[in-house]
């Protein structure tokens, strides 16, 4: 049987390479980019995965950690004394630190040590030897970003209750913590040893207290849990261990490895578009050569195989180079993302990761390329004969579909491999083809809508200019791909951050409330409500608050359901201290979506009837007509659903998983919470340090500095995800300016017979600009369109709205494609005047 | 010496469509042509030689008729058996050239042996590129060879798998009048020498003269078809 191929095709395609490669070199740069962006990633997993094994026990601190909401019992003390050694304790809860240097109040987690917590790992400090020695004395360490933001020193004082501490230190990095938590919740560690809990710990509050045990090295410490596990469940304890931690860092940081790897998928793809290109002017440059032969004796299919052997080349070139580059830029990836890792991610060499990128981006670069070059297989030998032989189109070449149908697949097995959901995938799949089918659906309409509209009455230079949409090898649909991608990609992260923060910004308009002050006692409402008045501020709402906890679900208890493997109810679910409120009405943050709210208790003994908001009836499995019970401090609460709400959790009120109707909860031991509005920033500051003096428990959540710390986080969100999106922006500058360059032997043969023909140098760049300037406009377009789509999806998903877009910064993007795209067109003409015709003429044949 | 037939072509017709015209280009034309004779077809522009040659030398398929070559029916071979003819037992010169511009004289004429898969095809091609003169130029790529150059090399390409007919589409018609004649003496020479029967299409009158017979065309059918005798046939 006569082989497949044969040997003069890897010949051919070596020597036939060697000259004419080289004006593939820009597709390769993009296959370069695009491996690189999923090397780097690929390898940035790899190595957080294996840093998370080196440092699986700092990820804790301690071998076992015990948490209970409740000051350990006498009979927790006796469960944990004999597992050996003093272990440290922990107190935690969430207070208002008052600081005197800045005269600034701010709501804090204050967390009181004893002990030598950590025994893995270190509590990173400037200067580094406070994380050591801060238990010595009355002192305190206060997260970095807190003391950057109130522009405090070590050597200040900050105020809890009305104890004072002097910073010792600033706390950089808390084995296991990521930095973006500081933001949300700036931290102070305070020594247990100096601290009185009584005046702050009010009932009512949340508080965790936490017992930290180190074992030696042989003790089996998932086994000892294992085996308290019973009284641990009984006494309500939370026991984590180094794996558990190590599983739930584990499975947070693959979630942001997928995400990585989604995003740095779009380069990949744009570099198959890059590469897709460049192949395609190149193609049309070898229709002579693959007619000749053919008139030599080669078969059809050898053909085509001589270039797809020289584009795999260009491609393992490109991948290997990328690979490279990859590897060193996995290196950097840490740090963009450095405040959302909870470890420090190591670096070394990810093999495994090398090839899934090197394979990825060969595999891409073939299912691209053989686009172009499968037409190769359709040319006649005649056109070595006759040069204007018109061949027959072959729109519907199988074998063309059956590539698109490949590449959809490989998109859409990727997304799944990588989102571990067929939804996911699916919609990833859908949105990144859907993107690209609809630029070059666009592009193929101005293509056309150029041929048969072509203003006649436009000058001749832009005439000429944007007739080149349409002629011949014309480079649009690569073009509008690449900026229209770019374009989507930075419109899309401005659009979200922005219509994010407008609208949490509506929500707390002129109208809504700004403060909330939390866990007020029974006692103190008074006083609360006089102080919020003397400062003429209106009080807009009391919220009595009661804290329950779960016991029974549909007649089974907690306990049985939290052992049961086949319960599908999620453990936090099941364990949470359920703050809950009692009201006759419902609030204007709720609405019914099923049953009917009674308001009042039935005199009867019948089951209390209560609404659930409807995620949390979700999550525990209940309808209406369900029962639940409760547990309020001993006493047992029989429940029933008598009704499901939909909550608005954006609202600044305080809003309730579950409520109770009047006349059950009023005598139960409660705290309250006060909604209020200020109308300045200052106002603000000076009721909340008044507050502070004189009911030092009460903490208070100013919507200003959730507003501005919302800000904070995802302009850093943001700043990760532009590192991340960079790839593809430097990917679509890598494909634009391989379609200008491929298009540049054409554009100077124009050229040259333009100027031979009489046209003037700036006839010729008016043509340039014209046609650059119609492909970037509309591309950028195209990409604002599918950007603000998308956005709005987002926004709307998230905040199931439908904000306004704001003009000027898009405008400002649309501009800078338009400059980027006409500067790449008059680049990709450098030089050609410089050549006199002749001498260019001469070259050029 | 009674010679065997290597082509004919009976009933042969080619229609092409061109928007909604339907143009016929040859209409029932019928020849053969014995090996070792050199047949110059002539006409004017437009009257179909060059659509004759390609459908002979199988790149182009007949609209109807019977092409024979060498026994086999080019009208009905597969794809896969045209490009092993056309391989091993075809040569083609063609007025511009058609030389590979990214291989260099002697990897231009290398190409018909490597695709055919023979071992030695450098020093063949090299003795080939002697031959027709060019022994100082086998490192040189086509744009740094004359057009005279090109078409020496292209000679050399067509004479290298010894093919049993050349066929040449104005084989000088890229070139001034002195290199015009060196080239027709080349491929007569060679075809001599080798013994392959020659068809060419041309305008050239030298070359006309020198052929053993002169089939004309004009509007897709044969006007005339001479035999001249005391010329290049072998």
């Amino acid at each position: 049987m006569k082989p497949l191929f044969g040997r003069w095709v890897w010949t051919m395609a070596s020597r036939d390479g060697r000259r004419s490669l080289k004006t593939l070199l820009l597709s390769m740069g993009c296959v370069i980019l695009g491996v690189a962006s999923f090397v780097s990633v690929s390898s940035f997993r790899d190595n957080l995965e294996s840093s998370i094994n080196e440092q699986s026990k700092s990820l804790l601190g301690a071998d076992l950690s015990i948490e209970s909401r409740q000051p350990f019992s006498d009979e927790a003390e006796s469960l944990m004394a004999p597992l050996g050694g003093e272990p440290s304790r922990q107190i935690s809860f969430s207070s208002m630190a008052y600081f005197p240097e800045s005269d600034k109040a701010r709501l804090v987690q204050v967390r009181a040590l004893s002990g030598e917590f950590p025994y893995y790992g270190t509590l990173e400090t400037e200067p580094s030897s406070a994380g050591g020695e801060f238990q010595r004395g009355a002192h305190a360490l206060v997260d970095e970003t807190l003391m950057i933001q109130l522009n405090a020193r070590p050597g200040d004082r900050v105020r809890i209750g009305d104890k004072d501490f002097v910073i010792s230190g600033r706390l950089r990095r808390i084995p296991g913590e990521t930095l973006a938590f500081s933001l949300i919740s700036p931290r102070v560690y305070i020594p247990l040893a100096h601290w009185d809990p009584s005046q702050l710990l009010e009932k009512g509050s949340i508080v965790r207290y936490r017992a930290y045990f180190r074992f030696d090295p042989q003790v089996d410490v998932d086994r000892l849990v294992e085996q308290i596990t019973p009284q641990l469940l009984r006494l309500r304890l939370e026991a984590d261990t180094v794996s558990k931690r190590k599983a739930t860092i584990s499975r947070s940081m693959e979630n942001l490895s997928r995400y990585l790897h989604l995003a740095v998928f779009i380069a990949v793809l744009l570099a198959g578009v890059g590469v897709a290109s460049g192949i395609h002017v190149y193609t049309k440059e070898k229709v002579a050569s693959v007619a000749l032969l053919r008139c030599l004796g080669a078969r059809p299919h050898e053909t085509v195989l001589i270039y797809v052997i020289q584009a795999m080349a260009i491609a393992l070139a490109g991948s290997l180079l990328g690979a490279t580059l990859g590897v060193a830029l996995q290196a950097v990836i840490p740090f963009a993302l450095s405040e959302f890792l909870p470890l420090r991610a190591g670096y070394s060499f990810s093999p495994k990761g090398i090839a899934v990128g090197m394979g990825i981006g060969l595999g891409t670069a073939l299912l691209f390329s053989l686009l172009p070059l499968v037409t190769l297989r359709k040319v006649s030998p005649l056109l070595a004969l006759r040069s204007s032989y018109e061949r027959s189109r072959h729109v519907r070449d199988p074998l063309l579909w059956l590539i698109f149908f490949l590449i959809a697949s490989a998109v859409l097995g990727l997304a799944l491999i990588y989102t571990e959901r067929w939804f996911h995938a699916l919609w990833f799949a859908t949105a990144v083809l859907g993107a690209f089918v609809l630029l070059a659906v666009v592009a193929q309409a101005i293509s056309s809508l150029m041929r048969r509209f072509l203003a006649l009455f436009l000058p001749y230079p832009w005439r000429h200019g944007i007739a080149n949409l349409h002629r011949p090898n014309n480079q649009t649909m690569a073009v509008m791909l690449s900026l229209g991608v770019g374009t989507f990609l930075l419109v899309t992260l401005y659009s979200s951050q922005a219509m994010l923060l407008k609208e949490v910004a509506r929500r707390s308009g002129k109208e809504e409330p700004n403060l909330v002050l939390f866990d007020i006692q029974r006692d103190q409402r008074e006083g609360i409500a006089a102080l919020v008045k003397s400062f003429n501020i209106a009080l807009y709402e009391e919220v009595p608050i009661v804290t329950l906890r779960l016991a029974r679900v549909k007649g089974r208890t907690v306990e049985e359901m939290r052992t049961d493997p086949a319960s599908r109810i999620p453990a936090w679910a099941l364990r949470r201290e359920y703050r809950s409120t009692y009201r006759s009405h419902l609030s204007s943050t709720e609405k019914l979506i099923e049953g009917r709210w009674p308001g009042k208790a039935p005199s009867d003994q019948q089951a209390i009837p209560i609404s659930l908001e409807k995620g949390i009836a979700e999550t525990l499995r209940v309808n209406v007509g369900d029962s639940l019970t409760f547990d309020l401090q001993g006493v047992s609460l029989p429940a029933r659903v008598s009704s499901i709400r939909e909550v608005d959790w954006q609202r600044v009120r305080p809003n309730f998983f579950v409520i109770f109707p009047d006349g059950v909860l009023e005598n139960a031991p409660q705290v309250y919470a006060v909604v209020t509005r200020t109308a300045s920033s200052e106002l603000s500051a000076r009721l909340q340090r008044a507050v502070m003096e004189s009911f030092a428990n009460v903490s208070i959540i100013d919507l200003t500095l959730v507003l501005n710390t919302l800000d904070s986080i995802l302009s850093k969100i943001s700043d990760a995800i532009r590192f991340v999106a960079f790839f593809s922006i430097l990917t679509g500058l890598a494909v634009l300016a391989s379609a200008v360059l491929s298009g540049r032997s054409q554009r100077l043969k124009e050229s040259i017979l333009m100027r031979t023909l009489g046209a003037s140098r700036s006839q010729i760049v008016k043509a340039v600009v014209a046609e650059y300037l119609v492909l970037g406009a509309i591309s950028g377009m195209t990409g604002v369109l599918l950007a603000t789509v998308a956005s709005w999806g987002l926004t709307f998903y998230f905040l199931e709205t439908v904000p306004s877009v704001t003009l000027p910064p898009i405008l400002l993007i649309l501009a800078l494609v338009a400059i980027v795209t006409v500067s790449a067109g008059l680049l990709g003409c450098w030089g050609i005047f410089r050549r006199p015709a002749l001498e260019a003429l001469r070259a050029e044949t | 010496m009674k010679s065997s037939l290597i082509l004919s072509v009976e009933h042969l017709s080619k229609t092409f469509k061109s928007g909604d015209q339907i143009l016929t280009v040859l209409k029932d034309i019928s020849f053969s042509i014995e090996e070792g004779e050199a047949c110059a077809i002539v006409g004017p522009s437009g009257s179909g030689k060059t659509t004759l040659i390609a459908i002979c030398a199988g790149l182009e398929r007949p609209g109807s008729g019977i092409v024979m070559f060498d026994g086999l029916p080019m009208h009905l071979a597969h794809e896969e058996e045209l490009a092993r003819v056309r391989n091993q037992s075809i040569g083609f010169v063609f007025q511009t050239f058609q030389l590979l511009p990214s291989l260099t004289a002697l990897e231009n004429v290398m190409v018909p042996a490597e695709i055919r898969g023979e071992n030695h095809a450098r020093s063949r091609a090299t003795e080939m590129l002697k031959r027709v003169g060019l022994e100082p130029r086998l490192h040189h790529y086509p744009i740094q060879l004359s057009g005279g150059e090109q078409q020496r090399v292209a000679i050399a390409r067509a004479f290298m798998n010894q093919p049993k007919i050349l066929f040449a589409d104005e084989p000088t018609g890229n070139l001034d009048g002195e290199t015009a004649r060196e080239i027709v003496a080349l491929i007569f020479e060679l075809n001599a020498t080798t013994k392959t029967t020659l068809m060419l299409v041309t305008h050239d009158r030298d070359l006309t003269q020198k052929a053993s017979r002169v089939i004309s065309l004009k509007d897709g059918r044969v006007t005339s078809d001479t035999r001249v005798e005391g010329t290049a046939s072998v």
